[in-house]
């Protein structure tokens, strides 16, 4: 229990630091800012109680708003990723259900259902992050283009750090 | 009492959702529109020495572009200097005189420590903060031209607002003509931006050379902000659509300069009287 609230807990340091650090720095186009942290929603132990989800979604967006000077957006946007994420659960169940202890991934739950999942969490909060950046005058093709390119680079990355999990 | 609690207690979930939400959305209009939030941004403590300590590496990539951006800045300034010119007129006695200059801009340099040039709001985050005499509302300019406008300030660092932020505008004025235009950021492109309300009657070249206005009170009469890449007139419109390639190069800018208006306080209390 103690372990998987310390391997939580580095998880969401690293991943805001390889964020501000390093990914926010690759400026490549108006269209690719992946936002790895929702990597720290995805992962989060399926009996993690439904306050400190929100919570500590909240926290993560926030930090990683003040290194972008987006204040707020992200924060929103990961907290609704946060809600959301029971119902999909809920609706996606497999069969015999989940069982405790186990790790959202692809070794416990497979590619094809591991991919659904990261892809439709990824895909709601770059889109309430693009809507929210350009408000107002943005039009609403490029937030949609934004929103798909940004989510698949982010699966991308996503899917090498499942590769490095399987390996282990 | 035990119902209310019973109510939270079921709905607690989509109760902290709701109350997170609503955070978040104050948070996001204060920041859009009070100047005071310095600590929620890249100019807090934190954020600013982390992004620091990573401009830091990245400075040795650009010294040599830097030397040469210095050399060209140091010819023309030592172009100007007056052992340059061959009197034309004798004078016979020289009076240096200090009633006829008060010194109206000083100039505060500082270095670019994180910027960004691909999202709708890009911000540029400075080294300099309220310690070194930065002020809110300051200008920032370059060797190469018009940066932007300083928005947040902490002690050691400011947020500044580019020329590549759509909620930046400058208006500005053509040095042939000297007509006025507001320049407002509507590409996606960090080295173009568009000059809006030329009328179409007067003629404009391609070429033609923007540069402030001494009306702002932020930045020096006649600053370099770009030049004229293309324009088009809509039928029916009387205005035309210009699209001006800037200045300055944000994608290597590293060293800026902080321009504070020295007789800035004077004007606004004169302007403050005439409110009144």
């Amino acid at each position: 229990m103690i372990d998987v609230l310390i391997k939580n807990i580095i998880r969401f340091v690293f991943l805001i630091l390889l964020q501000v650090g390093l990914i926010n720095n690759i400026e490549l186009s108006i269209f690719m800012s992946p936002m790895l942290i929702v990597l720290f929603i995805i992962l989060l132990p399926i009996e993690t109680p439904k306050w400190l989800l929100l919570f500590s979604a909240f926290l993560l967006g926030l930090i990683v708003d003040i290194f972008m000077n987006s204040l707020g957006i992200l924060a929103f946007s990961s907290v609704l990723v946060a809600y959301l994420r029971p119902f999909y659960l809920i609706i996606t169940a497999p069969r015999d259900g989940y069982e405790k202890g186990n790790v959202l991934g692809i070794k416990d739950y497979g590619w094809s259902w591991y991919l659904r999942y990261a892809l439709a969490l990824t895909l709601i909060l770059h889109f309430f992050y693009f809507l929210l950046i350009g408000f107002g005058q943005e039009n609403f093709l490029v937030v949609l283009w934004q929103t798909i390119i940004s989510s698949f680079v982010t699966l991308l990355l996503i899917t090498v750090h499942q590769l490095f999990v399987i390996k282990k | 009492m035990k119902a209310f609690i019973k109510f939270i207690i079921k709905y607690h979930f989509t109760l902290i959702f709701l109350l997170l939400q609503f955070i978040s959305f104050l948070l996001i209009v204060s920041f859009n529109t009070n100047p005071k939030m310095a600590f929620w941004s890249t100019a807090n403590t934190v954020a600013g020495s982390f992004n620091q300590s990573i401009s830091e590496i990245n400075k040795y990539f650009s010294l040599e572009k830097e030397n040469k951006k210095l050399v060209k800045e140091n010819i023309y300034l030592r172009k100007k200097l007056i052992k340059n010119y061959k009197k034309n007129k004798v004078v016979s006695k020289e009076i240096k005189d200090t009633v006829l200059y008060t010194q109206r801009y000083s100039l505060i340099s500082a270095r670019v420590i994180q910027a960004s040039l691909y999202k709708e709001n890009n911000f540029i985050t400075i080294d300099k903060g309220s310690k070194q005499g930065v002020k809110e509302g300051d200008g920032v300019i370059s060797s190469e031209g018009v940066v932007g406008v300083v928005r947040l300030v902490s002690k050691h660092y400011a947020v500044v607002l580019p020329l590549i932020n759509k909620s930046f505008s400058l208006s500005c004025q053509l040095k042939k003509t000297h007509y006025l235009g507001s320049l407002i950021w509507s590409t996606t492109d960090y080295n173009k931006s568009s000059l809006l309300n030329i009328p179409s009657h007067i003629s404009i070249v391609e070429g033609d050379t923007l540069l402030t206005t001494g009306y702002s009170l932020i930045f020096p009469t006649g600053e370099y902000v770009g030049t004229i890449s293309s324009f088009s007139q809509k039928e029916g419109e009387s205005f035309y659509d210009i699209t001006v390639d800037l200045g300055v190069d944000f994608r290597s800018l590293s060293y800026v300069y902080v321009v504070n208006d020295l007789l800035k306080p004077e004007l606004d209390t004169l302007y403050m009287k005439i409110n009144d």
